[in-house]
C-alpha cells in the first residue's frame, strides 16, 4: 500500500512540522538574519496595530474588533521576541546585536500591550495617544532591518 | 429560466462562496497579496478554470447518470486503490473541516471579541443541527446569498482607489520578489492553487446535484452555475489579494490572522463595510463548514455503498448522519485543543494540491465512459482541458510535500 | 445493458465496485465481489451471483489489509445476518448502477444500518423527519 504509506508520511510530516525547533545560531551571520527576521515580525504586528488604532479613531471600525487585532499583534509580537531570546548568542558581537534588538522589541511589546488596554477601554483618546509611539517603534524597527540585511 | 431552475442557481452560488471562497482562500489570498503582492494573481485564474473544468464533468456525470464523484472513483479504481483514496480523500477533507468552523469562530470572534475558543462548540452544534433538519435548498440559500457580502472587497478595493497599474503590472509580469526565494513562491503557488480546487467543492457540488435530482434537463443549468459560480469566487478572492496587496505590501505587513483579512476593508469603508465583510466570512466560512461536514460523510458512504443525503430522513440514513457527527465532533474536539487554526488552514490547502489527482482522474475518465454518459460524454474541449490540468495535477502533487519540507512550509 | 447475456461483460469495468439500488432505486450497497462457477460441461466460468457486504469487501480487499478489516468488523460490528448473496437471476439490469428485485433491508449491508439506527440515531430527536419544508 504505497499510498497509505504515504499518507502516514504526510502525517508525520505536518505533525512533526508543527513544532518549532529551538532556535539555535551557528555563527554571527545567523543570528543576524534571525535578529532580522525577529524585527520583521515585530514590525509587521506593530504596523498591523497602527492601521487598527487609525481605523478605530476614525470610528471606521468596532472596538472589538480593534481590540482583536491590537490582541493578536501583541501576542504575535511577544511569541516572536521570546522565540529569538530563546536563542544563544554566538559571540561578544552578537551580544551588542541582541541588546540593540532587546531594546527595540522591549519598547515595541510595551507600546503594544498599553494599546490593547486603551483598545479594550475603547476610549477613543487613550488609543489615539498611541498613534505616536507605534509609528515611531516602527520607525526604528525600519532601520534596524535596513541595518542588518 | 423559470423560477425553481432559477432557484437551482444557488447551488452554483454556495458552491461558489462556500467552496471557492471558503477560509482557505481567505487565508491563501489574503497572505499571498502581503507578501508578494499580484505576482501569484495568474495561479488564481489558472485554479478558478480548473475548478470549473472538472466541476462541469462532475456536475454532467451526476445529471446523466446519478452517480455522485466517489461512487466514480471507487467504480474506476477499484475497492483497493479507492480504499487509499478514499483515506487521503477523507484526511484532507477533514483537515478542511477543522480549519472551516474554527474559521466561523474566528468570525464570531472579530465581531464580538469574545474568544474563538468558546465559539468552537456552539459553532459544532448549529453546523449539525442544520445538517439534521434543515433542507438541502434551503441551507445553500441562506449561506448563498448571505455570503454574497463578500463583494464589499470588490468595492473596498475600489474605494482604495490603488495604483491599478501597478498591481496590473505586478499581475502580468510575475517575477519573484526581492529577498524571496524561488520555492517560497512555488509554495505558496502551490497553496493558492490547491485553496482554488480543493478537493471538497467536487464532492459537494455533484452530491448536492444528485440530492436536487437533476438530470439530462439540467445541464444548462450545471453549466450556468459552474461558470459564474467559480468565476464570481475567483474574483472576490483577487480582491482580496488586491486589497492586502495595497495595505499591507508597502508597510511590510504579513498575515497569520483572519481579522487581519478584514483590516483592509475597515480601512476603505469604514463600519459598514467591516460589518459586511465580518458577515460574508462568517456565512462563507460556515457554508463551507456544513459542505466539509457533508463531504466527509458523503466520501465514506458512497464509497461503500451506504445510504446518503437529506433527502431521506436522517433514520434512512443512519450511518451516513452517524458519520456526520463523528468528524463534526472530532474537529470540535481538536479545534478546542487550540491548534492555530491558520496553520490548519494552510496545510489543509497544500494536502489538499498534493492529493488533487486522486479526485480528478476518475472524473475525467468517466465523463469520457458512453456507458455512463450515453452521448453527452466529454467533448474536444473538455478533454482537451481535462487532460492539459491532468498533467498540472500530477506535477503539483509530485512537487508538493518535497516543496513543503524544503521552504518549511514556506516560512 | 442486458443482463441475460453475462458473458459479454467487461466485469471489472462494468459490474464490479458499481452502485446497487434495489426494486424501489434505494441505494444498497456496492458490488464487492463475484461469485463465478464453471459450468460442467467445462466452458467458461459465468457469474451466478453478485457479493455485497463487509464480508465479501473484506475478501475482495485481501492481504493484511483484508484480513485487518475482517478482524475489525468481527470484533467491533454486528454480525451479518443476512446473505451477502444475490442471485445473477435477481438482476435486473446493469447501466451507471445496478438494479437488482431484492428489498434493500433483506441485504447483506442493512444489518449495521438498521444496529446505528437503533443505537443512536433514532434515539435524537426528529430522526424521522426529512427536514424542515421537505416536498412530501
Amino acid at each position: 500500500m504505497p499510498r497509505l504509506a504515504l499518507a502516514g508520511l504526510v502525517v508525520v510530516a505536518v505533525t512533526t512540522s508543527c513544532v518549532h525547533p529551538a532556535g539555535t545560531a551557528r555563527n554571527l551571520a545567523d543570528y543576524e538574519s534571525k535578529a532580522k527576521n525577529t524585527a520583521e515580525s515585530v514590525l509587521s504586528a506593530v504596523e498591523t496595530a497602527g492601521i487598527a488604532v487609525d481605523a478605530g479613531t476614525r470610528d471606521r471600525a468596532f472596538p472589538a474588533f480593534v481590540t482583536v487585532v491590537v490582541g493578536e499583534a501583541e501576542s504575535d509580537a511577544t511569541a516572536a521576541v521570546s522565540g529569538f531570546e530563546a536563542i544563544q548568542p554566538p559571540n561578544a558581537t552578537s551580544d551588542r546585536l541582541r541588546d540593540q534588538l532587546g531594546e527595540l522589541t522591549d519598547q515595541a511589546t510595551d507600546i503594544l500591550a498599553d494599546t490593547r488596554i486603551a483598545a479594550r477601554r475603547a476610549e477613543t483618546s487613550d488609543l489615539l495617544a498611541q498613534t505616536q509611539p507605534l509609528q515611531q517603534t516602527a520607525e526604528g524597527l525600519r532601520s534596524f532591518i535596513a541595518e542588518h540585511s | 429560466m423559470n423560477p425553481k431552475r432559477l432557484a437551482g442557481m444557488t447551488l452554483g452560488v454556495l458552491t461558489a462562496m462556500g467552496g471557492f471562497v471558503d477560509i482557505g482562500d481567505i487565508v491563501a489570498n489574503a497572505e499571498t497579496g502581503a507578501r508578494f503582492g499580484m505576482s501569484l494573481a495568474w495561479v488564481v485564474v489558472f485554479g478558478v478554470l480548473g475548478i470549473c473544468v472538472f466541476a462541469e464533468m462532475a456536475g454532467r456525470v451526476a445529471a446523466v447518470s446519478g452517480r455522485p464523484v466517489f461512487d466514480l472513483v471507487r467504480e474506476r479504481l477499484g475497492a483497493k486503490v479507492g480504499l487509499a483514496n478514499l483515506f487521503a480523500s477523507f484526511f484532507v477533507t477533514f483537515l478542511t473541516l477543522i480549519a472551516e468552523v474554527a474559521g466561523v469562530a474566528l468570525a464570531l470572534q472579530l465581531a464580538t471579541d469574545v474568544n474563538y475558543l468558546l465559539w468552537i462548540p456552539l459553532v459544532g452544534i448549529l453546523v449539525w443541527l442544520l445538517i439534521w433538519r434543515v433542507r438541502f435548498e434551503n441551507m445553500e440559500r441562506v449561506f448563498g446569498l448571505t455570503g454574497l457580502a463578500l463583494v464589499v472587497m470588490a468595492v473596498a478595493l475600489w474605494k482604495l482607489s490603488p495604483d491599478w497599474g501597478d498591481l496590473f503590472h505586478q499581475a502580468n509580469h510575475p517575477a519573484v520578489p526581492r529577498g524571496e526565494g524561488r520555492p517560497t513562491l512555488a509554495y505558496f503557488g502551490i497553496a493558492l492553487f490547491g485553496a482554488a480546487m480543493t478537493p471538497y467543492e467536487v464532492f459537494f457540488f455533484s452530491s448536492g446535484a444528485v440530492e436536487e435530482r437533476w438530470s439530462r434537463r439540467d445541464l444548462v443549468l450545471n453549466k450556468a452555475n459552474v461558470f459564474i459560480g467559480f468565476p464570481l469566487g475567483g474574483f472576490l478572492s483577487l480582491s482580496l489579494m488586491g486589497l492586502t496587496a495595497t495595505v499591507f505590501k508597502p508597510r511590510q505587513i504579513s498575515v497569520d490572522h483572519l481579522s487581519q483579512a478584514a483590516l483592509p476593508t475597515s480601512v476603505a469603508l469604514g463600519k459598514v463595510g467591516l460589518a459586511l465583510v465580518i458577515v460574508g466570512i462568517f456565512a462563507a466560512t460556515f457554508g463551507a463548514a456544513l459542505e466539509t461536514a457533508l463531504s466527509c460523510s458523503y466520501t465514506v458512504s458512497q464509497y461503500f455503498g451506504w445510504q446518503w443525503g437529506k433527502r431521506t430522513a436522517p433514520r434512512d440514513a443512519a450511518r451516513f448522519h452517524l458519520l456526520v457527527i463523528v468528524a463534526l465532533l472530532s474537529a470540535v474536539l481538536i479545534g478546542l485543543t487550540g491548534v492555530d487554526p491558520i496553520m490548519v488552514t494552510e496545510y489543509s490547502i497544500v494536502l489538499s494540491a498534493a492529493a488533487l489527482p486522486l479526485t480528478y482522474i476518475p472524473i475525467l475518465l468517466v465523463a469520457n465512459d458512453p456507458d455512463y454518459m450515453g452521448e453527452r460524454v466529454n467533448g474536444r474541449l473538455s478533454n482537451v482541458a481535462g487532460s492539459i490540468y491532468l498533467v498540472v495535477l500530477v506535477v503539483v502533487s509530485a512537487v508538493t510535500i518535497p516543496l513543503m519540507i524544503a521552504t518549511g512550509a514556506g516560512s | 445493458m442486458s443482463p441475460s447475456s453475462p458473458e459479454r461483460l467487461r466485469l471489472g469495468l462494468q459490474l464490479l465496485d458499481r452502485q446497487i439500488v434495489d426494486r424501489e432505486d434505494r441505494i444498497a450497497g456496492k458490488v464487492d465481489d463475484l461469485e463465478l462457477t464453471e459450468p460442467g460441461d467445462g466452458g467458461a466460468p459465468v457469474v451466478t451471483a453478485i457479493l455485497s457486504g463487509r464480508g465479501a469487501l473484506a475478501h475482495r480487499l485481501g492481504g493484511r489489509l483484508g484480513r485487518i478489516a475482517e478482524a475489525l468488523s468481527r470484533r467491533l460490528l454486528p454480525q451479518e445476518t443476512e446473505d451477502g448473496r444475490i442471485e445473477w437471476d435477481d438482476v435486473v439490469s446493469i447501466g451507471s448502477c445496478v438494479k437488482v428485485d431484492r428489498d434493500r433491508d433483506e441485504l447483506a449491508t442493512a444489518t449495521v444500518e438498521r444496529a446505528v439506527r437503533t443505537a443512536f440515531i433514532e434515539r435524537i430527536p426528529g430522526s424521522g423527519k426529512r427536514g424542515t419544508d421537505a416536498d412530501q
